[in-house]
């Protein structure tokens, strides 16, 4: 057998938060942890990829591209081939780099958008429900578990089905999907903070309920919330990711990398690259995000039970 | 009262209540989906007086409850109404693509554990070498894969390149079982790479720590074979969590197939959501809706019923 670690392993983890959010970065880097621990260079690699993504959205129409819908050169074209389109052209003939660029647009901005109201609605509701208890609480609970037992894409399927195929359509839904999960870990937060002295203190003073709620538990609350928000961003990101291959995520003539990916999945035989490119695109951005999304949820030392 | 059966009882309360919520809204679907029934089973140049005609037979005119306990009556007996669009029953239709939609399920949850189970022995027995590293850097893409992209970069690989397994369509178990499991395949792996990760990781750090118990040193001392202490001793305790984990993966990839079944052109229910949603065949969407509904919720407990009949210490309350 072999010698005893000399790392403390982590205790058993909880099976169902750790489907959740499973320990992304675990034995990639055997420091210590804590605050002052030296990023990983899978973190460093995240951050460089993700600075990359979001300069490509903030500075999408400033750059130097061709129109993403414009026609211009030989369909199908492999990367490199031709150097004023660097990474080759789709099915159409349209600037595959201008395609992944401006789509990059629609994945992070519907991603970014659904994440901030999933936290906005999920945190508020849950500390609520944790501090208010009662039947309010077991309202929400229910709600909450009623959501979690639809999957998520036929839920999307509906809702798009219902209002219409457009970037707030898709912030709705996917904040829809992303609420329960932020409810979940708001209401938990609140019910260890709700018990502790500084709180206590606060109602001793006389303070109302509201402000209790708004001033003391929920600036504690936003912690654990945003340390998971760039977990739940990966996760939103391959659900409009899902929808747009699917051909429902935003109509097809604005770029998208899942109407990339589903384009190109006619000639998968003779020119591989149009999938591989932007399915590529797919997997640095959600790695990166749970990569980056486990650091921050260990540096801020958030318990996985806490999801409970 | 036994405490088991007070918890049994009071999870089948909480399971009943949730099932109820969902119902609702699924008949609601009827009033906030597009999309008329009757425009669709006339066609849009049929006359108001007819659509109308038709709208009092389907009984959409009638009040919500009454349309609402019509609907659950049907779906007690089975019977959940005609699509609209090809006629057919739509209980026919969701059974036929349930089968294929829970086999393709039960084979990722298969495969996940047949590849996380001894990787993950291993990993755990010989944790912090490079194998460890390696499969644990491994894990972190599988599950930062989404299953569209796995599965054209496997379709890719094996269908195209290789040429090993058919690229799209399906093989029903009665029609040949090798076929089958051929068509299967691609699509099963597709779904079970996330699970791989999931299922890996857990049960790696579970048996870490249970590596450091007494009795696995116990177990050693007394000279067994590394092997056999670690699948018969070691293993045993992460039976639970591993249990768990098949459970809410098969329960996950049942909601999760939509995608894969629609890249793939698989007969599921998948498949059957998207086809029903884009035609407006709302008796399907909703049949559909409730089926997987109750798959999901029935899945997670009796997922949790197996945990307390089989972990003593669950069936004390916490709260």
């Amino acid at each position: 057998m072999s010698t005893p670690r000399k790392r403390q392993s982590a205790p058993p983890l909880d099976p169902v938060a750790a489907a959740v959010a499973p320990d992304l970065a675990d034995g990639v880097d055997a420091g210590p942890s804590g605050m002052s621990r030296r990023p990983s260079w899978a973190v460093v690699g995240a951050v460089c990829w993700l600075g990359v993504v979001l300069f490509a959205v903030v500075f999408a129409s400033l750059l130097p591209l061709h129109e993403p819908g414009a026609l211009v050169g030989t369909p199908r074209t492999a990367p490199f081939v031709d150097l004023s389109d660097p990474l080759g052209r789709d099915w159409l003939g349209r600037s595959q780099l201008s395609r992944l660029v401006n789509g990059a647009r629609t994945s992070i901005l519907v991603g970014a958008g659904a994440v901030g109201l999933g936290l906005t609605v999920g945190g508020v509701l849950g500390a609520a429900a944790g501090y208010v208890r009662g039947r309010t609480e077991g309202v929400l609970n229910i709600a909450a578990d009623a959501m979690v037992s639809l999957p998520p894409l036929f839920v999307l399927l509906v809702i798009t089905a219902v209002l219409s195929q457009d970037r707030q359509t898709l912030v709705l839904g996917l904040g829809l999907i992303a609420t329960p999960a932020f409810y979940r870990l708001a209401r938990a937060s609140t019910m260890s903070l709700a018990s502790r002295d500084f709180v206590m203190a606060a109602k001793a003073m006389g303070a109302s309920p509201s402000r209790i709620m708004f001033r003391e538990l929920l600036p504690n609350v936003i912690i654990p919330l945003l340390s998971y928000s760039f977990l739940i961003f990966a996760i939103m990101v391959v659900a409009e990711g899902s929808l747009s291959f699917l051909g429902l995520g935003v109509p097809p003539p604005a770029p998208s990398w899942g109407g990339q990916l589903a384009g190109g999945r006619q000639f998968l035989s003779t020119d591989p690259h149009l999938v591989i490119v932007p399915g590529l695109l797919f997997v640095f951005t959600v790695l990166s995000l749970n990569v980056l999304g486990d650091d921050v949820r260990r540096r801020f030392d958030i318990k996985e039970s806490s999801l409970q | 009262m036994s405490p088991v059966a007070l918890a049994f009882l009071q999870r089948l309360a909480h399971l009943l209540i949730v099932l109820f919520i969902v119902s609702v809204v699924t008949v609601l679907l009827i009033d906030i989906m597009p999309g008329d029934p009757a425009v669709v089973m006339l066609g849009e140049s049929a006359t108001p007086e007819r659509i109308a005609a038709l709208r009092e037979e389907l009984g959409l005119n009638a009040p919500f409850w009454e349309r609402y306990w019509e609907w659950m009556g049907g779906l007690i007996q089975g019977d959940l109404g005609t699509s609209v669009v090809t006629r057919r029953p739509v209980i026919d239709d969701i059974l036929s693509r349930l089968t294929v939609t829970f086999e393709l399920a039960a084979l990722a949850t298969l495969f996940a554990l047949l590849i996380s189970v001894p990787t993950a022995v291993y990993c755990a027995y010989r944790s912090g070498r490079l194998f460890d590293r390696m499969w644990t850097a491994a894990t972190s893409i599988f599950i930062s894969v989404p299953n569209f992209v796995a599965g054209v970069l496997l379709a890719f690989v094996f269908a195209v390149q290789l040429g090993w397994l058919p690229l799209l369509g399906w093989v029903p178990l009665s029609g040949s079982i090798t076929g089958n499991l051929r068509t299967a395949a691609l699509p099963a792996l597709a779904l079970s790479l996330s699970e791989i990760a999931v299922f890996s990781r857990v049960l790696r750090s579970d048996l870490i720590a249970t590596l450091q118990d007494d009795y696995i040193v116990t177990a050693k001392a007394k000279g067994l074979h590394p092997t056999y202490v670690l699948f018969r001793h070691a293993l045993r305790p992460s039976a639970l969590p591993l249990m768990t984990l098949s459970g809410l993966s098969l329960a996950r990839i049942i909601g999760g197939t939509v995608v894969i079944e629609y890249l793939f052109s698989l007969p599921g229910l998948g498949q059957l959501i998207i086809v029903s949603v884009s035609t407006s065949d709302l008796p399907v969407v909703q049949g559909v809706v409730i089926t997987v509904a109750i798959a999901y919720v029935l899945v997670n407990a009796l997922t949790d019923g197996a945990y307390l009949l089989v972990d003593p210490r669950t069936r004390v309350r916490s709260t």
